[in-house]
C-alpha cells in the first residue's frame, strides 16, 4: 500500500491561507495597524464603526473564513505528533488539536463580533463599546489555549529519543521560548495603555510576531517532516518489490 | 569541606555576593541612586554579575564563538540601552 | 592540576539547541527592561516616587538568594558528574529550598505592598514592578520544577555519570536555574537600586 501524504502537505499548506486572510483583513481593509485604542470612549468605539461600516464587516467576513484555515494546519501538527507518540495512545496530539480549536475559536469569535458592532452601528454607543472590547480580549487576550498548545508540541518533540527525530529538538525548545512570549499578552485585561494593553508593544506587536514567527517555523517545520515521512514509504516500499 | 572553599564557583560566588552588597550601599546616599555616575557604576555593576554567571555557572567561557559572541553582544547592548534611558 | 581539561576543544553546556529557550528569553527580558527604560524616561519624577515605597532589602535578600541557589547547582552538577549522586541530590534539595526561600520573600513582599493599598493598576511604575517581577516569578517556579527532576534524575537508576544524556540533560536543567537567577540580577538594580 503506497503512503499518501499529499492530504498532510493540504492540511499544513492552509497556514499560508491563514496569514493572507488575516492580514488582508486586519491591515488592508480594517487598517487596524494598531487596533482601536483601549482608551477610546463608547462615543469614540460606536464612531469608528459609524464611519467604516461596510469596511468592518467584510473586514470581518475574512477573518472568520481565515480563522477556520488555522483547523487543517493544527491537524497537520497533531499528525505528525502522532509518528513520536505512537498510534494507539497519542494524548499530546489531541490535546495539540483541541487546545488549537480554541485559539481558531478566539479568532473567529473576533471577526464575528466586528461584524456585529458594524451591524447596527447605529444603535447606543455603550454597546457597540462593550462588544468592541470583547472582539479584542478574543483576538489579543485568549492566549492560556495558544499557551497549552505549544507547551504540548514543545514537549512531544522533546521525549522524542529516536536517532533521527520527526521533529528537531530546537523546534521544540523554541516552542517552549514561544509559550514564555505568548505569557507576556496576558496584561491585556488590566490596562488601558502602555506596553501590556492590547495596542502596545508588548501585548500587540510581541505577540504578532511570536503568533506569526510560530505559524511559519512550524510551518516548515511540519513541512519538513511529511516530506521526510513520504521519502522513507517510498523507499521502505522500494525495497518491498525489489 | 576544603574542596567546596578551594573550587573556583566558590569563589566566583563570594564575588558575587560581594558585588551585590557594593551595588546596594552605592545606591544608600540617597534613598535610590539618580546621579549619572552611580547608575553608571551600579548597571556596569550588574551586568558584570550577569556575565559571571553566564560565562562561569552556564559555562560560556567554554562554549563556541558564536555563543560566547552573541551573549556578550546582548550584554553589550543592554547596558549601552539602559545607560541612555537613565542617562 | 585540570590545566590538561581546559584546553579541550569548545563545549556547550547542556543540550545546544536548550539555547534558542535561553537566549530568547534573555532578548524578551531585554525588551522588557527597554520598555521600562523608556517609560522611566518619560515620567521620571512619578518613577523616582514610587520606587521609594519599595524595599530595597527585600530585592537585596532576594538576590542572595537567588545566588546562593545557583552556586548550589553548580557544586551539586559537579558532583553528579564525579558520581556522587547523595551529594548531587542535596545540593540540588538546598537550592530548591532557596527558591522556596525565595518564593515566601515574595509573598511577603507583594502582600506587604498590597496591604499599604498599592496595587498592579496603580501607576505605570507598579505595573512594571508587578509584572517584571511576576514573570520572574512564573520563571522561578519552572525551574523549581525542573530543579525537582534533576534531583529525582540523579538519584534514579537511568542516571549514569558516564552517560552523556544524563549530564547533558542536567546541564540544560541546571542553565534554566542559572537564567532565573541572572534575570533577577537585572531586575533587582532596575527596579530597586537607580531611578
Amino acid at each position: 500500500m503506497q503512503l499518501n501524504t499529499n492530504s498532510q502537505l493540504v492540511c499544513v499548506n492552509s497556514a499560508m491561507i491563514l496569514i493572507f486572510f488575516m492580514i488582508i483583513s486586519f491591515v488592508a481593509i480594517a487598517g487596524w495597524m494598531p487596533p482601536l485604542s483601549p482608551e477610546l470612549n463608547a462615543d469614540q468605539v460606536a464612531e469608528v464603526f459609524r464611519n467604516n461600516t461596510n469596511r468592518i464587516r467584510l473586514a470581518g467576513l475574512v477573518m472568520t473564513i481565515g480563522a477556520v484555515f488555522l483547523w487543517p494546519f493544527g491537524v497537520a501538527i497533531s499528525e505528525q505528533m502522532k509518528r513520536i507518540e505512537g498510534q494507539l495512545h497519542h494524548p499530546l496530539a489531541n490535546l495539540q488539536l483541541a487546545t488549537v480549536t480554541l485559539t481558531v475559536g478566539a479568532i473567529f469569535l473576533a471577526g464575528m463580533l466586528w461584524m456585529l458592532c458594524a451591524f447596527r452601528p447605529e444603535r447606543a454607543p455603550e454597546i457597540t463599546q462593550i462588544m468592541s472590547d470583547l472582539s479584542w480580549f478574543f483576538f489579543i487576550g485568549a492566549i492560556p489555549p495558544a499557551v497549552i498548545q505549544v507547551l504540548a508540541i514543545g514537549y512531544c518533540v522533546l521525549i522524542d529519543h529516536r536517532k533521527t527525530p520527526v521533529m528537531p529538538r530546537w523546534f521544540g525548545f523554541c516552542n517552549l521560548w514561544i509559550a514564555t512570549g505568548f505569557l507576556v499578552g496576558e496584561g491585556v485585561f488590566f490596562f488601558k495603555t502602555g506596553p501590556f494593553a492590547w495596542d502596545g508593544l508588548a501585548a500587540f506587536w510581541m505577540a504578532a510576531f511570536f503568533f506569526f514567527g510560530w505559524i511559519i517555523v512550524t510551518w516548515y517545520v511540519v513541512r519538513q517532516a511529511i516530506l521526510h515521512e513520504a521519502a522513507e514509504a517510498k523507499s521502505l516500499s522500494a525495497q518491498g518489490v525489489a | 569541606m576544603q574542596n567546596l572553599l578551594n573550587d573556583k564557583a566558590t569563589h566566583i560566588w563570594l564575588l558575587l555576593m560581594g558585588l551585590s552588597l557594593s551595588s546596594w550601599i552605592l545606591s544608600m546616599q540617597s534613598s535610590r541612586a539618580t546621579g549619572f555616575v552611580s547608575i553608571a557604576i551600579i548597571l556596569v555593576i550588574s551586568l558584570f554579575k550577569a556575565r559571571l554567571v553566564l560565562r562561569n555557572f552556564m559555562d560560556v567561557a567554554e562554549a563556541p564563538a558564536w555563543l560566547r559572541y552573541s551573549v556578550d553582544a546582548w550584554v553589550l547592548t543592554v547596558f549601552i540601552g539602559l545607560l541612555a534611558f537613565f542617562s | 592540576m585540570n590545566t590538561a581539561s581546559k584546553k579541550l576543544a569548545p563545549h556547550i553546556s547542556g543540550e545546544a539547541s536548550m539555547w534558542i529557550l535561553l537566549l530568547g528569553d534573555m532578548v524578551i527580558y531585554a525588551l522588557l527592561f527597554f520598555m521600562y527604560g523608556y517609560d522611566h524616561r518619560q515620567e521620571a519624577a512619578l518613577f523616582r516616587e514610587s520606587q521609594t515605597t519599595l524595599n530595597a532589602g527585600f530585592g537585596f535578600a532576594n538576590t542572595l538568594i537567588l545566588l546562593t541557589s545557583s552556586w548550589l547547582v553548580v557544586m551539586g552538577l559537579k558532583s553528579a558528574k564525579t558520581n556522587q549522586r547523595a551529594s548531587a541530590a542535596n545540593f540540588f534539595k538546598y537550592a530548591m529550598l532557596c527558591g522556596a526561600a525565595f518564593g515566601v520573600s515574595k509573598f511577603i513582599e507583594y502582600g506587604l505592598k498590597i496591604n499599604s493599598g498599592i496595587e498592579l493598576t496603580d501607576n505605570s511604575f507598579y505595573m512594571y514592578y508587578f509584572l517584571l517581577t511576576g514573570f520572574h516569578f512564573i520563571h522561578v517556579i519552572i525551574g523549581m520544577t525542573t530543579l525537582f527532576f534533576m534531583r529525582r534524575h540523579v538519584l534514579g537508576e537511568n542516571f549514569s555519570a558516564s552517560s552523556d544524556n544524563s549530564i547533558s540533560g542536567l546541564e540544560s536543567g541546571a542553565n534554566f536555574w542559572h537564567l532565573v537567577d541572572l534575570l533577577w540580577i537585572l531586575i533587582f538594580p532596575l527596579l530597586y537600586l537607580i531611578g
